[in-house]
């Protein structure tokens, strides 16, 4: 299929315009159990990755309603199942009485390609965002419609859980 | 660099407060010096993390992108019906009286002769409701199409009069009444 791909500005542009309608869909499936606004955000992270194979702006919307939809569901049935978060606000940064041996380069390598294969999708392409994509938190806050302070949080959830993966992989 | 200097910058960098040129730093103390050891489970994070143009998977944007292509199926099908209620409306405004709709598979509408007041449709409204049984999540779908000022539309031999606001364009007997197992419609 022919696309011409979404660049940054005509995402955000996009992106602002049919996240109302978005928040819309969340609140009215979620019912306020989950935060409607994570959903959309996640719902923007993931087409953020596609947006390369989207066609023009209705492509664009019709992929948004339904990913959105889908978000929300997998939320809703995700509810029952996942664990609480018990990742400590604040990061005891030591050595810890039995600190790790460096490995070697290329064996770290390939497990935390492991690692990271088994990441869920919106810890990724938040990571990737930054770590290859090169985008500052205010960019990315404005692609997602949201606060710097949220993608902080979600950048800071998405590295503790790589780092926590990552202990129980390494010990 | 200090220990102290590196504790601090790690734990900035977990709680994502670190500028791009702390991150730096932190990147050059794990790829040039010898870390400390102590630091050792940190170090993924500056010289193995496996970043590549897409965080996601060929199979993951496909299954994302797929979901699109069975709705716009769904779209142009609604699409199809509103086209049929316009195309009736016009032509009672301009006074034929009936309309037949020519798409194979659509039976014709009945003759009315109201002269109706012809308004186009201004919205189509899809509205779910999520349903919990047990570990089952249902979702019914309605559909509904929005006028803005009175008019008569008959849809499925139901007519409705009398300055509606939101019609049901099709009985919930119908396509739009689904209640499944949403497990096969999620993507995960």
């Amino acid at each position: 299929m022919m696309t011409h791909g979404f660049g940054k500005a005509r995402f955000e542009q996009e992106g602002r315009k049919i996240r109302p309608l978005l928040l819309d869909v969340a609140f009215s499936l979620l019912s306020g159990a989950i935060d409607a606004d994570d959903a959309v955000q996640e719902t923007l992270l993931k087409i953020w990755c596609v947006r390369e194979r989207i066609a023009d702006d209705t492509h664009f919307r019709k992929l948004a309603m339904v990913t959105v939809r889908n978000v929300c569901l997998n939320m809703l049935r995700d509810m029952k199942v996942r664990r609480a978060d018990t990742l400590s606000d604040e990061i005891e940064i030591s050595g810890g009485e039995n600190p790790q041996s460096i490995m070697e380069r290329d064996e770290l390598i390939g497990r935390v390609r492991e690692v990271w294969g088994n990441l869920p999708q919106q810890y990724r392409i938040i990571l990737n965002m930054k770590e290859a994509e090169h985008l500052s938190n205010e960019e990315i806050a404005s692609l997602l419609g949201t606060t710097v302070a949220n993608v902080r949080n979600r950048l800071s959830r998405a590295r503790k859980e790589m780092l926590a993966r990552m202990g129980n992989f390494l010990k | 660099m200090k220990e102290e200097k590196i504790k601090e910058l790690l734990k900035r960098y977990m709680e994502a407060d670190t500028t791009p040129a702390e991150e730096e730093q932190l990147r050059q103390y794990f790829n040039e010096e010898d870390y400390d050891v102590q630091f050792a489970q940190y170090a993924p994070f500056f010289i193995a993390m496996p970043v590549e143009g897409n965080a996601l998977t060929e199979e993951e944007c496909d299954e994302i992108l797929s979901r699109c292509e069975v709705s716009q199926s769904f779209g142009f099908m609604l699409r199809g019906w509103l086209r049929y209620v316009a195309v009736w409306l016009i032509g009672i405004a301009l006074g034929g009286g009936g309309v037949w709709l020519l798409r194979g598979g659509v039976s014709p509408t009945v003759p009315v002769d109201v002269q109706a007041k012809v308004l186009p449709v201004v919205d189509t409204l899809y509205r779910e409701r999520v349903v919990m049984r047990s570990d089952t999540v249902y979702v019914v779908k309605y559909k509904s199409v929005v006028v803005p000022q009175p008019t008569v539309v008959e849809t499925k031999g139901m007519q409705s009069d009398d300055y509606p606001l939101e019609l049901p364009v099709m009985s919930t007997e119908t396509m739009w009444n689904e209640a499944g197992n949403v497990a096969d419609l999620v993507v995960r």
